[in-house]
Order: C-alpha cells, then structure tokens, then sequence
C-alpha cells in the first residue's frame, strides 16, 4: 500500500531535484544584490582585440545573448547566422548572411574559459551554451576546424576582464571585489557536495570532473551539483570516441533482442482459431 | 403480475425509410418471460428489439410514434444509460460491445457504469464467469478470441450487469449445437430462478423453441403476441418437428422432441432410404498429411481428405475443431506448415480454383449496389456476363439497386455469397454461412448449394447448424482437434451424434434427415 | 504463473521521461539509442496484430518526419551543416513519435481510461476511442483485402487504396458508431462510477517508472546545466559526442524490456 505514494515521491523529487538545485547551486554571489551578475566576452579579430564586461540581466544566459547585451551596453556589433543559432559577424568581421561558414576556412571559434586562463574549445554553438555570472567566453576569427588547430584567445581571467578600465559604468568596478568569490561559489558548493559522497575527487577541469562523475557512486545532488558548475564533458574530435562505441553496442543489444523476440513470438499475434 | 415491457401503438420509420419498420405495434410482456421474437428475415425484429433498450429512435433518429414502457419507465423519456439498470442488450454482432481489452474487464463495465460495490462486483463476475464457462479466458484479450467465444463473452457482459429484463439478438449464432444448449439453459435458470425477462430474436427455432413460453412474430413491421405454438403456425415458421407436426396433422403442433415423440410412435414409417442425391464423380481437391497451424496452436493434424466433384461436403465439429482453417487452406489463403493441399491437380488459386465466403461475410461487401457486387467478380475474371443470373439463383433480385449496408444481415449473406459464386469456381467453400438467415433463405441456400453440385462443382460448407447440414450435405466429415473424427454420408454420421442429430433423426430414428424425407414416406 | 501486468501509469512515467529525453537532446547517438530502447520495449510488451500495425504506422511516421525535416533544408543556404542541423531536429522530433507510438502500443488506451480521474473520464475515452479508430481501420483494410481475394479480385497496393478508403471508412465510422451505442447503452456517462479491480501498483512498475525517473532527471539536470554534449555541433561537423552517463541513462529507459511481460 505505501509503494504508491514513495514511487510518486520519488518521481517528484527526481523531477524537482535538476530545477532545485542548479538555483541552489549555481547563482548568487555575496554581492549579487549589489552590482548583479555579469560575465567576461573576449573577442580577437585579428586586427583588434576586444575586452568586453557584459552585465547579465537574467542569472543564466546563451553565449548569443551575452552577444546582444554586449552590444547593448558596449555597442558592439554583431551578426548571428543559422536562424539565430551561429554566431557570423563580429565587430565587423566576418561574412554578412545567414551562412557563418561563407568565408570558410575562416570562422569565428568559440571558447569557454575555464577561469584559470584556460579555454576549452566548446562543441556546443552559442544558441545553446549557458554562460552564468562569472563565466568567461571567447570568440576568435581564425581558420581550423577543431580546438587542437583553431587559435585560441589569450590567457584570461574574469578578474583580468571586469577590474581593467573600461569605458562601461559601475557594474565593472564593483563586480571585481566579488569576482573572485563569484567565480569561485559554484567550485565550492561542488567541492563541499562532492567531499560529502566522494572526498578523493575534487572537480578541477572539465574532463575530471568528467571521470568523476562516471566513477563516483553519486548520490543524485553531487551529480546535478557538478553539472551545473561545468559545461560538461570535453567534446570529442576526429573520430568516434569509446561513448559513441558503447552506445551502438548497447543499441544493437537491445535491437538484437527485441528481433531475436519478434521472430519466436510472432506465431502468438494471429487471432485464435474459430 | 408486472409488465416487464410494453409496447403501447408503437409505429417507427428510419430517417430514411420508405415504409414503417414497426407498425402499429402491440406486446406486453409479463416480468418473468422467456420470449421468442420470430419473424423473416428484414421484417423488423431488430428494431423491435434495439426499441427495447431506446436505441430506436434515439440513436437512430426517425419518426417515432407511441411509447414503449421497460419496468415502467417511458424509453423516449430516459436516454438509454438511463435504462442501463434495468435492460441489457446483446447484438447480432458481439464484437461491436466491446469496450475494454480483457475479457474480466469487460464483464465489469457495466457494473462500474451503476456504481456497483466493488466486492459486490467481484463476486458477479465470478459467477458470471462459470454460468457461461468463461473462466479460462478471463484474462485473455478480447479481440484474440473466436466469434463463439466472443458471443459468449458479449452475454456474459450483458449478465453480469444483473439487469432484470435481457434482450438478445441471435445469441447463439456463432455457438456449436452443445454451446448453444449450456447458454439457453443458463437463461431459462435464470428466467425460472431469479425472475429475468429475457426476449431473444432466433433463426433457429429447433434451438429455441421449447424453451420459450411467449412469442411475438413480426412480419413487414407488423407483430402478433401469442403462445409459440400460435404465433409460429401464423408466421407458417417453426422448428422440424413443428414441420412434420403441421405435415401430418398433429394437434397441438409439437415444438420440441419430446412433444414430437409421443406422436411419432403412432406413425408407421418404412424403413428410411437415402435421400436422392447425387453420386460423386471424380476428385476435384485432396489434402494429404495436413498440418496447418492458427495462431500458437495446431488447427489441423495431418488430415486426409478427397473432395469428389458434385458433393456437397458439410464439415462440422465444435468451435475451435479447425474448420474455417481448413476452409481457408483450401482456398488457397493459408500456407499449411506441412502436407500438401490440391484443386485440379495443383496448388489453389483464390478466386480463381476456389472461392471462399468468409464467416464475416461483410468485409467483401463493398460496392454500392447489390448488383455492383456480383458485377465487380465477374469484371475481376474478364466476364462480362449478366450478374443477374447470380442474383436470382440466390433470390435476391429483387435488392439488386439496394446498397448493401441497408440491408439485413440474412438478405447481406446472400448477397456476399453470389459475389463469391460468380467466381464460378469449381470449388464453392462457405465459412459459417448462417448468420441472420430465416428458414426461407436457408431453403434457397441449400436449393442453390444443390444445383451447383449438380452443375460438377463441389461445395464445402463448414457449419454447426444441424439441419442445414442434414438439408444439404450428400457427405458430413466430422472435425475434432484438428482430425477428422468421422467421415461418411449423413445419415451415418449425424444419426450417430447425440449432439448433431437433426430433429428428424431424433424423432424417427437414424436415417431420417428431413421433413420433406419424412413426409415422402408417409403413407 | 502470468506475471501481473504493469500500471498503466508507469507505462505513463515512461513515456513521459522517455519523451524529456528526447526533447532536450538533439544528439542523434541518444535519439537513435531511444529506438533501439522503444523496440526492445515494444517486442517486450506488444498486446496485439492490431497494435503491432499501429507501431509500424508510427514508425512510418517518425521516418517521414526526418526526410521531411531535413528537406526543409531546400528553402534556405544548403550547406553540410545546416543540412545536418534539420536532420537533427527532425530526428528529435521523429524519436518523440516512435516514444508515443511504443507507448500507444504496450497499453491498453481504456485501460488508462479507467484510471483516469473523474473529471478527465469523458475526454479521456473520447481520446482513447479516437485513437483506437486507426489501428481498427487498418485492421479493416487487411480483412477488407483478404476478403477480396476469396473471390479473385486482387487489391493491387497503393492504386486500390482510394477504392478502399471509402467503404474501410464507412465501416470504421459505422464501428465508431455502434461503438458509442453500446457504451450508452451499457450505462456510460451515469455520473457515480465506481471501480472493478484497480490494477495494483507493482514492484515492476516501480521499476520501470524509477528508472525512467532516473534517466530523465539525468537528463534534464544536464541540460539546465547546458551541456554542450546534448547537442552536437553542427557547424562545422564534428562526430557527435556520446557521453558514458547519459548513455547509462538512456539505456535505464530500456528497463521495461527486461520485465517478464503479462503475455503468456
């Protein structure tokens, strides 16, 4: 009798758990009330070098929208191709259009800084990327197809991007005092969650905290805590990678079963004689 | 004692009808009946019966004139739900009820539709369950189960809802000559016992007729109350017996065996010969070693059969013996997994060396006239022939501008039947060819069945009605578990039978198949 | 001993998560993944002929879904990856159709009608009819053409099928029809209800809906987090990524499949 009630709990709580707890998680810094969150856009064109600190106006927003309120507030100009999925022009550089390859083997690249100085090439566009309150994004015009070959931007932090002089009024000033506990509020939270089920693994680089996640038994908080610091796992290039392997052989598991099934189970359907 | 059921100057047409379908109706009917609705096929006893429950007229629309009274209540003045409680109805077609998926369910929907006690509930279906032995299916699907056992569902269903007036309409169509006794008997416990009025509408008035106690004869929208016995010399209807009964002068006509017994022992009949029939001529089909399988189960067991040319071959056994699957190997839709199955020496083509009317004979009626119908076979094999020569054989001329789905389900099964007879091919096979037929039409069934035999085809009829078999056939093979059990003319076989003998042979001894045998012997 | 059969609201929670699934993602080794997932669940639990057409019809459906998706491609700039971003939409959209058509096919729609609260009892047969026309009418159609070839004439494929609309219609509408009748005659639509056995809530259900619950939140969580490995990026190509985890979570939707089914 009680098993109806606990499979419903169960179910709502694994329901609410990925809305809870990201809120939880991921957002307001100590000063949040004070200057509001706000992320770092840095975009190399070649001839330029733009260093831009873009207000936030929602907790989380795409890598596009971090675009839009950067031309906004710091008159940058831009142009998005793909139905608004890709990002074309920057700053005056790239091809006008719906298609943001016209110029190919030149490209505007997409990087993630990881807060440390370190980028990582995202494999996600900008339509789909979620850049929070003291996230670092990068963009460079260049030509290779894959992070291993594609210029990088410089080394950078937050704290580099929003404390040097800029033209934009006080969300930059006040925000580099609380940058650094901004940037770092997400890590800890994972940090502390995660010490509580698995103390050996501390998430330091996106492809840790990939292994971590798979190795650790988890409880369900310590994996939705790390996904939400993280953009998840690296992406892959050149080749199918192992996941890709394990995906078609469990896929031919379950497509090999279901047929082996089929065939000694298809006397069965035909209507019962009369 | 109560009315159960009135009808007080009930006079109904259909939205489009060009004459009344009840007509200056009259019947009142004592709570605790059991009876009989009799009448021609398309005279109106199914909407005599669907005005019962208030489906006519509103579900139906029409003009409406007069009222009909269940337990009281006025049927224009309640929707039908609203008289669920007190009447149930069974169709001629019982897949068409279903709501649910399993076969428990179903028996409860209608409890749940009343807001029956659920414990309550439980107990009514388990017996409901074991009054008409469903207890082996009560978890099975019911749309996997065979056309008797889905009749026998589909009452069950209309039981269970513990109603205390029950209408059927040929319940037992699709029921062997054994199934169908186990469900009368289960009505008239319930009639005797527990004070049900039931009124059942029947073809098969050997089945019925001594159990009912009431009758009502429809006849062109126009119905007569009275005892059977009245009412069935009215319609000139009646069971075998009665028949013979009217035949030699019997008073009071006997409706049952036993009535007819005590009678016969007074007549003096020489000793019987056989029918004149015609000899077989050469083999047309055989099957050897067959095993064809339905489903999970093995229909046919390694069967051996020669079909002769000029036979007419009547296959009988219970539901589920493997006859339509037979029917269906022959006809050349249905692989055998093992054996060899043959028409004119090769492999039969449908249509063409055999030509099958199904048991759901509707689903080859799709044309938009009767003559459409039988004119689409004859254009499929490149004939341009009259289809009218077909039409008349089966005497439905007269529809030929008719659209098939007006008409009844007896004057549909004759029509279904030319269509496939038009395929003029030399092996005839008819699935269940009784649905909806009234004696009238059975008689030109077998007059044409008969004819085609003697033209050189051979026919093969798979039935579990006794006396068409005893009409018709020159040869009755007998199929139990996929075997035939017996095999040989009919006198042998059915006069063999304690299930399957006809009336005649029960009355008068083995040998005797027919009224018609009888009476040509009568001195 | 026939195992008892599972609620019809685990098949709900499953379809449900099944359906999350393949909403947040576009990466086609997931949605790909989720069919080979619905198959294995289908040939697990498949009720009848009737249904197993209606799954084929939804397999058709979701196949067509994809070409038409990626033709779309036709009305803008055609390039290799705006080519492959409509086949991935596509492909989402079509994973969502074969989810519904699975679940379509493993319940019994009455069956979830009777679980439905009383408010929603009405619309929830009148869903549960209409969607029972379509696997009828194929149905129809089948013995409609067996039927006539009993007496010679052969239904040749697609240039018959206008002929046969329209009688295989009549007769779907006349079912319907009847259908209605004999529930009203039967006492539907009294008001006070009341229930015959409701189905029991089984360990195997529990299963199935944790799993799905599971699998779900997993993949919900990821997206709340944009992962960038739910969708691939398509400009330019590279190999869709395949993360290990939300493999094992989608493979958790499989769960069903494992189940001994009431089928005997």
């Amino acid at each position: 009798m009680l098993r109806r009630p606990v499979a419903a709990a169960l179910l709502v709580g694994a329901a609410l758990a990925p809305v809870a707890l990201p809120a939880v998680t991921g957002s307001a810094p100590a000063c949040a009330a004070a200057t509001g969150p706000h992320a770092a856009l840095v975009i190399e064109t070649g001839a330029r070098d733009l260093r831009l600190c873009v207000a936030l106006d929602a907790p989380t927003v795409s890598g596009t929208h971090l675009i839009e309120l950067a031309g906004e507030q710091q008159h940058l100009s831009y142009g998005f191709g793909s139905g608004g999925q890709a990002v074309c022009r920057l700053a005056g550089v790239g091809p006008e259009g719906d298609d943001c390859f016209a110029d190919y083997p030149d490209f505007w690249g997409y990087w993630r800084g990881d807060g440390h100085g370190g980028w990582t090439w995202s494999s996600t566009g900008a339509a789909s990327t979620t850049v929070g309150d003291g996230d670092l994004d990068g963009w460079v015009w260049g030509s290779g197809d894959a992070g291993s070959t594609h210029p990088k931007p410089p080394s950078l932090t937050v704290a580099d991007v929003c404390t040097a002089p800029s033209p934009s009024p006080a969300p930059a000033v006040p925000a580099s005092t609380h940058a650094a506990p901004a940037t770092t509020t997400p890590r800890s939270t994972a940090a502390s969650v995660d010490a509580s089920a698995a103390p050996s693994h501390r998430p330091s680089s996106p492809a840790r905290s990939a292994r971590t996640r798979t190795a650790s038994s988890s409880a369900l908080p310590s994996v939705v805590a790390v996904a939400a610091a993280d953009q998840g796992p690296p992406p892959v290039s050149g080749g199918p990678g192992p996941g890709l392997l394990l995906a078609i052989a469990i896929g031919a598991a379950l497509a090999g079963g279901g047929w082996l099934r089929m065939r000694s189970g298809r006397h069965r359907d035909e209507a019962a004689p009369p | 004692m109560t009315e159960a059921l009135g009808f007080d100057d009930v006079t109904f047409t259909y939205p489009d009808g060009a004459r009344p379908a009840l007509d200056d109706v009259e019947v009142s009917l004592a709570e605790g009946s059991f009876a009989l609705v009799v009448g021609p096929t398309g005279s109106g006893k199914s909407t005599l019966l669907r005005a019962a429950n208030g489906l006519v007229p509103q579900f139906t629309g029409g003009t409406f004139h007069g009222r009909v009274s269940v337990g009281g209540r006025d049927t224009l003045a309640h929707p039908p739900r609203r008289l669920a409680d007190l009447v149930a109805f069974v169709p001629q077609d019982p897949g068409a009820t279903f709501v649910l998926d399993r076969v428990e369910d179903e028996l409860a929907y209608g409890m749940e539709n009343l807001g029956v006690d659920p414990s309550h509930m439980r107990r009514r279906v388990e017996e409901t369950l074991d009054l008409l032995d469903l207890e082996t299916l009560r978890g099975r699907s019911v749309r996997t189960l065979s056309g008797g056992e889905r009749q026998r569902v589909a009452i069950a269903a209309a039981l269970a809802a513990g109603p205390s007036i029950l209408v059927l309409d040929e319940p037992t169509s699709q029921l062997d000559p054994q199934g169908a006794e186990d469900v009368l008997a289960a009505l008239q416990r319930l009639v005797h016992d527990h004070g049900m009025t039931v009124l059942l509408a029947e073809h098969r008035l050997e089945r019925v007729a001594g159990w009912v106690d009431d009758a009502i004869g429809v006849d062109g929208g126009r119905v007569a109350q009275g005892p059977p016995a009245d009412v069935l010399r009215k319609l000139g209807a009646g069971p075998p017996v009665a028949r013979i009964g009217a035949i030699v002068g019997w008073d009071p006509v006997p409706l049952t065996v036993r009535e007819a017994r005590r009678f016969a022992a007074t007549v003096r009949l020489p000793t019987p010969s056989p029918p004149a029939r015609n000899g077989r001529g050469p083999v047309l089909a055989s099957v050897r070693d067959l095993v064809a399988t339905y489903g999970a189960s093995e229909a046919l067991r390694g069967l051996d059969l020669d079909l002769h040319e000029g036979e007419v071959v009547a296959v009988m056994g219970r539901n589920g013996a493997g006859k339509s699957t037979l029917l269906r190997v022959l006809a050349g839709v249905h692989e055998p997994s093992r054996g060899r199955v043959l028409v004119r020496r090769e492999a039969p083509r449908p249509g063409a060396d055999a030509a099958l009317c199904p048991q759901e004979a509707d689903d080859l009626l799709f044309h938009e006239t009767v003559e459409r119908e039988v004119r689409a076979t004859l254009v499929a094999r490149g004939e341009t022939g009259d289809p009218g020569r077909w039409l008349d054989a089966l005497g439905v001329a007269g529809l030929a501008a008719r659209h098939p789905r007006d008409l009844s389900a007896g004057q549909r099964l004759l029509v279904a039947v030319a269509s496939v007879a038009a395929t003029d091919a030399p092996l005839l096979l008819l699935d269940e060819p009784t649905r909806g037929l009234d004696p009238p039409s059975k008689d030109r069934l077998v007059a044409f069945l008969r004819a085609s035999a003697d033209d050189g085809n051979t026919v093969v009829l798979a039935t579990h009605d006794v006396e068409l078999a005893a009409a018709a056939a020159t040869r009755v093979v007998m199929l139990a578990g996929g075997e035939a059990i017996a095999d040989g003319d009919p006198a042998t076989v059915l006069g063999d039978s304690r299930v399957f003998a006809p009336q005649m042979t029960r009355v008068f001894g083995p040998g005797w198949l027919t009224t018609e045998q009888v009476a040509e012997a009568l001195p | 001993m026939t195992p008892r059969p599972i609620h019809p609201g685990a098949w709900i929670a499953w379809a449900t998560c099944a359906g999350a699934v393949a909403f947040v993602t576009t990466d086609p080794v997931y949605l790909f993944l989720l069919w080979a997932v619905s198959w294995f669940v289908y040939t697990n639990h498949r009720s009848d002929t009737d249904t197993a057409r209606s799954f084929r019809i939804f397999l058709t459906g979701a196949v067509v879904a994809v070409v038409l998706r990626t033709a779309l491609v036709f009305f803008g700039t055609i390039s290799v990856a705006n080519t492959a971003f409509s086949f991935l939409e596509g492909l989402r959209l079509a994973t969502i159709l074969v989810i519904f058509g699975t679940f379509n096919a493993v319940t019994d729609p009455f069956g979830l009608v009777r679980i439905a609260p009383r408010h929603f009892h009405e619309p929830a047969l009148a869903a549960a009819l209409a969607l029972s026309i379509a696997p009828r009418t194929v149905a129809s159609v089948g013995r409609v053409r067996e039927a006539q070839r009993l007496r010679g004439l052969t239904v040749r494929g697609a240039r018959s099928l206008p002929a046969l609309a329209v009688p295989v219609l009549e007769r779907g509408m006349d079912e319907a029809h009847t259908l209605a009748e004999s529930m009203d005659a039967r006492g539907h639509g009294r008001g006070r209800r009341s229930r015959y056995r409701p189905q029991p809530w089984t360990a195997a259900s529990t299963a199935i809906a944790a799993a799905a619950a599971v699998a779900a939140a997993t993949f919900l969580s990821a997206s709340a987090g944009g992962w960038a490995v739910l969708h691939p990026q398509t400009a330019p190509l590279v190999w869709p990524a395949a993360d290990p985890a939300l493999i094992v979570a989608t493979a958790l939707l499989a769960v069903p499949g494992l189940i001994r089914s009431r089928r005997p």
